[in-house]
C-alpha cells in the first residue's frame, strides 16, 4: 500500500537524520578538561577524599 | 567513524542495593577504565542529545564520570556499561534541573555555534535545520527520539529508563516526530506512523495530556 509506505518512510527518513546527528556528535574529539579527567582517574579514589573539578558554570561536580 | 549500537542488555537503575568490595586489583581498574573511556564520545553524544548545549554537555559527562568512577564496585562486570553510564547520566541531568528549578531550558542554546555545514544525503532533511529543529524540542521528546530512535530501545525499554508509561513513550516520540516534520517543512501526515488510538488522540490534541 504506497500511502502506509511512504507514512514509515518519512518516520524511518527522519530517525536516520537523528541517527546522523547523533553519531556526527559522537565522532567529536573530546574536549581537553574531559581528556584531563580521564587521565586523572587513576588518581581519584573517590569524590569525598579528592577535591572535585570545577564545572564550567563554576559549581564544584558533585 | 562512530557506531552507535543498540544498548543491549538494558541498564537497572545503576544503584544496587548492595555494593560489592571495591576493586583493588590494578590489572581489573585498568580494564574497566579502558571500558569507560571507550564509550566517553557516546556517552557526550547522549548528554549533547539532552543538554544541546556543549558547556553543559561536558559538565554532565564530567560529572558522570565522577559519579561511574566512584561506583565502580555497584558495577556488575560483564553486563552493559554504557547502560549504566546512559542511566546514570541521565538521572544526573534531570536531578540538576530539579536542583536548578529549571523547567525552561535555553532551547536557542549554543547549537547556533555547532551547526553542521555538512550537506544532508537524503536532500529533505537538512542536518543544519534538523539540529535547530532538536534544540526547539522539550528535553523528554528529544530524549525518546534518541532511545528509540538513534538507541533503538523498545517502547517497554524506554519506559522503563525514563520512569513514565509505554503510552506516554509513544506519545512523547509522536509528538517528536511531528514537531520536527513541521519544523521541516514535512507534511505531518508524511511523518507519522501512528501505532494506536491513544497516540492519535493525544497528537490531535484530545487525549489525556500526555507530555
Amino acid at each position: 500500500m504506497p500511502h502506509k509506505r511512504e507514512k514509515r518512510t518519512a518516520a524511518v527518513q527522519i530517525d536516520e537524520s537523528l541517527r546522523r546527528v547523533f553519531e556526527e556528535d559522537a565522532e567529536e574529539e573530546l574536549p581537553p578538561r574531559l581528556l584531563n579527567l580521564l587521565n586523572q582517574l587513576d588518581q581519584i579514589d573517590a569524590p569525598e577524599v579528592m577535591p572535585a573539578p570545577q564545572r564550567s558554570d563554576g559549581e564544584t561536580a558533585q | 567513524m562512530t557506531t552507535v549500537h543498540p544498548a543491549g542488555d538494558r541498564p537497572s537503575d545503576g544503584h544496587p542495593t548492595e555494593p560489592k568490595p571495591k576493586r583493588t586489583d590494578p590489572a581489573e581498574l585498568a580494564q574497566v577504565k579502558e571500558e569507560l573511556v571507550s564509550h566517553m564520545k557516546v556517552l557526550r553524544a547522549f548528554a549533547l542529545s539532552l543538554t544541546r548545549n556543549s558547556a553543559q554537555a561536558d559538565d554532565l559527562v564530567q560529572d558522570t564520570v565522577l559519579k561511574a568512577w566512584s561506583a565502580l564496585d555497584r558495577f556488575e562486570t560483564g553486563t552493559n556499561m554504557r547502560a549504566w553510564l546512559f542511566t546514570i547520566l541521565r538521572n544526573t541531568y534531570y536531578s540538576d534541573r530539579r536542583k536548578a528549578g529549571r523547567m525552561v531550558e535555553d532551547a536557542e542554546g549554543a547549537l547556533v555555534g555547532r551547526l553542521s555545514e555538512k550537506p544532508a544525503h537524503d536532500g529533505r532533511l537538512q542536518m543544519t535545520d534538523l539540529r535547530t529543529a532538536l534544540a526547539k524540542l522539550p528535553v523528554e521528546q528529544r530524549e525518546v527520539l534518541t532511545l528509540i530512535g538513534v538507541l533503538q530501545y523498545s517502547y517497554e525499554e524506554a519506559a522503563d529508563v525514563c520512569g513514565v508509561k509505554v503510552g506516554t513513550i509513544k506519545s512523547r516520540l509522536a509528538r517528536g516526530r511531528l514537531a520536527l516534520a513541521e519544523r521541516m517543512g514535512l507534511e505531518p501526515d508524511e511523518t507519522l506512523d501512528m501505532t494506536d488510538a491513544a497516540t492519535r488522540s493525544v497528537v490531535n490534541g484530545n487525549g489525556s495530556g500526555l507530555a
